[in-house]
């Protein structure tokens, strides 16, 4: 069995030549405005990623093939959860248009806790059995496969993989009569349930994360319409599927669950703004998603209050209100159609700040032009495209 | 080519290692009510001892059972459970549930005894139940065969106090099926009291069985 020390000793090793290997990485197609300054600060939101549910990391990347990491997460849905601690290393492998696909290797201190409920066969003759695993910390090895979309300055960066407990859980089982809290190896822990690989030390997870590249130089440059799209399409569908994996998995705890339903709601508001905030139109971003944002809340608000009654209403107090169930229906439907015009209206953001900028880079100029013994003033106009 | 063989290798561990199937001894019948705790041998023609060990907040209980040698031919699985949720009639004395200290989530769900299985072949040589409680008082030894309408009373049983609140009953057994003790002097429990029947358990005109 390989011990987390091992694992650490391979994961520094793993990182640190990735962190030399990035100092001489042929550097992409970046702009000569790109600072010296490689950190990238990223948010990370997930399911069952090396850093939890939420996370901040500090990764050192020079925008070569190879860049390293370190992060911290925490777990919402575990109360008085050890927050996770996480060392990564990452490598660029393939570009596909704006997207580049590449892996990830992580070594993290989790906190991991597992319900699970068996009834033994035949159905109804045994009490069922409660069993509970911790890993409290749990050292992890995780490894991932990425889809990274890099902006100058922005970078959005989805990752799906797997992750594996090297150290052994805390066991507790309770069936009504009988338990046992700790060793997994306590006589009283029943033997069906002694798991060479226990529920929960091998973990899928799906991560998405955004960056932050610290010091760039902020003068326009041109804008992707491709990206302004792909950027708003991943922001939007992204944190909904996630979202949605998570607020339907029966295993987890409900307070797990709302988190998912918070990512789905937050897809929806905040996630076809990622075009305009690319292309740098912030006024259009932040409108439209408080407009989605409003629509859905008065929407819920108003519908809820049309259609619900108290269970004692008497005459015309039980009558529901059928303006109050349009209004809201109305806000409702508002929403995916203003979730559908600022995705697709992305790429023509893109073109707008182009040509904002292309404009904002004209310059108007007074000239003299000198022709043998003859000069004459004029205006010259300058400008970049 | 090897990114995607990793990752469909990645997706495979994560599939089959997320929830494990627990590995259950093998299915002994009859069932009755709701077991709650289950040992068993395989005889091996000497002298073995089975037994059931669970705790509440202050101390460890046992139900014991002791296999003299030559009880069952080698071979024999033997399985003895507590089991609960027994349906009686009428009456609310679980006796046998309140000497053992057991909460009130499982005796409040009807009678409970100990069952000893196989159904047949019965014992060569009578079988030694021991019981730690807590009450030193004396008791009726109820017995009755899965698919019984009533409980016999086949004895009387006192207890022997062990130091504090702990007591031991023990009871000699010369039939497999369900044992439980209750109150003497009463019967131990209503005339009318019928066990839940096993499933197996052929119908009968009454519809006491399924």
């Amino acid at each position: 069995m390989i011990g987390p020390k091992v694992v650490v000793t391979l994961v520094l090793a793993f990182a640190g030549v990735m962190a030399s290997r990035a100092e001489g990485a042929p550097e992409r197609a970046a702009p000569a405005s790109r600072p010296p300054l490689p950190l990238v600060l990223e948010f990370h939101a997930g399911w069952q990623g090396p850093l939890g549910t939420t996370g901040l990391a500090l990764v050192f990347d020079r925008g070569g093939r190879l860049s390293a990491g370190a992060g911290l997460g925490f777990e919402p849905g575990i109360p008085n959860a050890l927050p996770s601690l996480g060392l990564f290393g990452r490598a660029r492998l393939l570009r596909v248009g704006p997207i580049w696909l590449g892996a990830t290797a992580a070594f993290s201190r989790v906190h991991v806790e597992v319900d699970r409920q068996y009834e033994r066969p035949p159905a109804g003759a045994y009490a069922p059995d409660q069993l509970h695993w911790s890993w409290e910390p749990g050292y992890r090895a995780s490894g991932a496969l990425a889809a990274e979309l890099d902006g100058q300055v922005w970078s959005l960066r989805v990752e799906g993989g797997v992750g594996y407990l090297l150290n052994a859980p805390r066991c507790s089982f309770e069936n009504g009569l009988n338990g046992s809290y700790g060793s997994c190896d306590d006589p009283n822990f029943p033997a069906a349930y002694r798991f060479a690989v226990q529920p929960g030390r091998v973990s899928p997870s799906v991560t998405t994360s955004v960056g932050y590249r610290f010091g760039v130089d902020l003068s326009p440059a041109r804008k992707s319409p491709a990206t302004a799209l792909g950027l708003a399409v991943l922001a939007t569908a992204v944190p909904i599927a996630a979202g949605l994996m998570v607020a339907t998995n029966d295993h987890l705890s409900t307070d797990t669950k709302e988190l998912g339903w918070a990512a789905v709601v937050g897809g929806i508001v905040l996630g076809p703004s990622a075009g305009d905030i690319y292309t740098g139109d912030y006024l259009r971003a932040g409108g439209l998603a408080a407009a989605r944002g409003l629509g859905l809340g008065v929407g819920v608000v108003a519908l809820l209050a049309s259609l619900v009654r108290s269970s004692d209403c008497q005459g015309s107090q039980c009558d529901q209100s059928v303006p109050g169930q349009a209004f809201g229906y109305a806000l409702l439907t508002a929403v995916p159609v203003l979730v559908g015009y600022e995705i697709f209206s992305a790429p023509a953001s893109a073109r707008r700040a182009n040509a904002r900028n292309g404009i904002a880079g004209l310059n108007l100029s007074p000239t003299v032009v000198t022709t043998g013994q003859s000069q004459r003033g004029g205006l010259g106009l300058a400008g970049r495209f | 080519m090897a990114g995607r063989g990793v990752a469909l290798v990645l997706l495979a561990v994560a599939v089959t290692a997320c929830d494990p199937a627990p590995a259950y001894g093998p299915q002994v019948p009859p069932y009755v009510g709701v077991t709650y705790a289950e040992d068993s041998v395989v005889a091996t023609g000497g002298a073995q001892d089975l037994g059931i060990f669970y705790s509440d907040d202050f101390q460890q209980y046992q139900v014991a059972l002791s296999l003299p040698a030559g009880a069952y031919a080698s071979g024999a699985r033997v399985t003895l459970r507590l089991v609960a949720g027994l349906a009686f009639a009428s009456g609310d004395d679980v006796p046998l549930g309140q000497f053992l200290g057991l909460a009130r989530s499982i005796t409040g769900q009807g009678q409970t005894a100990v069952q000893v299985l196989p159904a047949t072949p019965p014992p060569a040589a009578p079988l030694t139940l021991r019981l730690l409680g807590y009450d030193g008082t004396s008791y009726d030894v109820l017995h009755a065969k899965e698919c019984d309408a009533a409980w016999q009373v086949v004895g009387t049983v006192r207890a022997v106090p062990l130091g504090g609140t702990r007591s031991s009953l023990s009871l000699q057994i010369t039939d497999p099926g369900l044992w439980t003790v209750g109150q003497p002097g009463d019967g131990g429990v209503p005339a009318t009291a019928t066990p839940q029947p096993a499933a197996s358990c052929p119908a009968s005109p009454d519809g006491g069985g399924q």
